[in-house]
């Protein structure tokens, strides 16, 4: 296990808020002192624009910013850091996705394949572009454990073959999460990647992987992916950054995003050219001070190690699904995979007929920081046939001791709601 | 939500539904409220009347719990 007071001390936040328990990092993660002292240096020290100035303010700030592109790129092994683009989140680089590369390659009675554990943001994109285009919208379902329903549980030479059934030749687009942000589940990426390219060579693949990247070793190359997209915020970085890692070559082929400064290479009165990519697709000033602090958070992350945060937060899941399940028996209802190599740090729960906002506003008078509703994952709730759920999370700044104030909350909540 | 007019005033009213303490309890307090009420001062309610009808603090994030019912009341109104 981590050292959980270690951690947080360095982490400025457990200072100003006595005794918290903060079990919402799937939502945004805390912020350590080495990232908040690194924007503060930024503002203080040399606030220029980047890639204008001539003076040495602005080419250090130019240095540190590219300098947090290239550590973004170690970090997930991609190939060059030309492929690492910044956004302001993982909204904005499925967005892109969705106009510069969706609407470039999908048309009419094509296909654009989802899960329905998707984030609103890797789903409302691509269901509204296939609209406008006419294209086929086809989702892959969920068992009942919580697992994308491809057939992995059957015999091997069975295995994937729900895919075969949706991915066609006609499939331009596969877009899936790496873990759900609901039910913890951490996907086959990998294997889908590899069947799904297999079924259709051409196919594009994108990975959401804003709840994997933050808590598992990622490498982009052994992946097989076509982009990987994230977000600095929930991997203890500053907010305003997001990542979209892609393929140099598609890259290239795709539309801008957005036009107007920095993106252009020259400007006639009849026409525009562009900057290769990255900065074809960063028009603007950009969140300069933020990126550049972003660098801190995964150097932070690197020295902990992603094995060690996987080990820590693999542990505290199981405790806390097993303390909870030993304190409340049937009337706990938790979601998602039960085998915790499967499952990332998150529970999503029912418990007994209490509404999820009454459970969490409870527990935030104890201290104890969750989330309510449906996690911008309404079509998953749907399915789940629940209206909202409650949901813990963990990182490396909790243990077991935030479970038990979670259990003690819960214990409340039963002795007031019942 | 179901209202049952005489003339121009609430006869009966009558609300199903799932859902928080405060959504439901704002539903239950406000059908008590509303009887013998003309469409005219229903129409005036507003989320002001809501949130000092039921008394306690709530918090921004739980002000639109306390509002639905009173939603669904106008929007039914919408239909008189």
């Amino acid at each position: 296990m981590l050292n959980r007071n270690l951690i947080q001390k360095q982490f400025p936040i457990f200072q100003h808020q006595s005794n918290l328990v903060y079990l919402d990092s799937t939502a945004t993660s805390l912020k350590p002192k080495i990232v908040i002292d690194k924007i503060k240096e930024y503002y203080e020290e040399y606030s220029a624009n980047v890639f204008r100035g001539i003076y040495p303010m602005s080419e250090k700030a130019t240095i540190e910013f590219e300098e947090t592109r290239s550590i973004v790129s170690k970090f997930i092994n991609a190939n060059k850091s030309e492929e690492i683009i910044f956004t302001r989140n993982t909204t904005e680089s499925l967005n892109l996705l969705a106009y510069s590369l969706g609407r470039k390659i999908v048309e009419t009675d094509d296909e654009i394949v989802t899960t329905i554990m998707e984030h609103h943001s890797n789903f409302v994109p691509w269901q509204v572009l296939a609209s406008e285009v006419g294209a086929t919208f086809k989702i892959i379902d969920i068992d009942d454990e919580g697992y994308l329903d491809l057939g992995l549980e059957k015999v091997k030479n069975q295995k994937l073959k729900v895919l075969e059934q949706i991915i066609t030749k006609k499939t331009k687009i596969l877009t899936l999460t790496y873990v759900s942000n609901v039910l913890g589940t951490i996907n086959p990426v990998k294997e889908i990647i590899k069947e799904a390219k297999k079924i259709n060579p051409e196919i594009i693949v994108i990975v959401d992987a804003a709840q994997a990247v933050p808590h598992l070793k990622i490498d982009v190359q052994d992946l097989g992916a076509d982009f990987i997209v994230f977000s600095s915020h929930k991997m203890l970085g500053p907010t305003g950054v997001g990542v979209l890692w892609g393929k140099e070559k598609i890259l290239q082929e795709m539309y801008p995003f957005m036009y107007g400064g920095d993106m252009i290479d020259e400007v006639y009165i009849d026409r525009s050219t562009y900057k290769n990519p990255p900065h074809k697709f960063e028009a603007g000033t950009p969140a300069i001070g933020e990126t550049i602090a972003f660098k801190e958070a995964i150097n932070f992350l690197d020295k902990i190690g992603m094995g060690n945060i996987r080990e820590h937060e693999k542990k505290i899941t199981d405790f806390a699904i097993n303390r909870l399940i030993d304190t409340f028996g049937q009337s706990i209802k938790i979601y998602g995979p039960k085998n915790i190599e499967d499952r990332g740090g998150i529970i999503s729960f029912s418990f007994a007929k209490f509404h999820p906002h009454d459970i969490a506003q409870i527990l935030a008078d104890e201290g104890i920081c969750v989330r309510a509703g449906h996690h911008c994952a309404m079509p998953l709730h749907t399915c789940l046939n629940v209206p909202a759920t409650v949901r813990a999370s963990f990182y490396i700044y909790n243990d077991e001791r935030d479970v038990e104030k979670l259990v003690e909350g819960l214990k409340k909540v039963k002795e007031i709601l019942k | 939500m179901t209202v049952k007019f005489e003339k121009d005033k609430v006869k009966e009213i009558k609300f199903q539904g799932e859902g928080c303490v405060i959504s439901t309890a704002s539903a239950s307090m406000l059908t008590d409220y509303v009887k013998n009420k003309s469409k005219q001062e229903l129409k005036k309610l507003d989320s002001k009347f809501i949130i000092k009808m039921l008394g306690i603090d709530l918090g921004m994030n739980r002000i639109k719990c306390a509002v639905l019912p009173l939603e669904a009341l106008h929007k039914l109104l919408e239909k008189f």
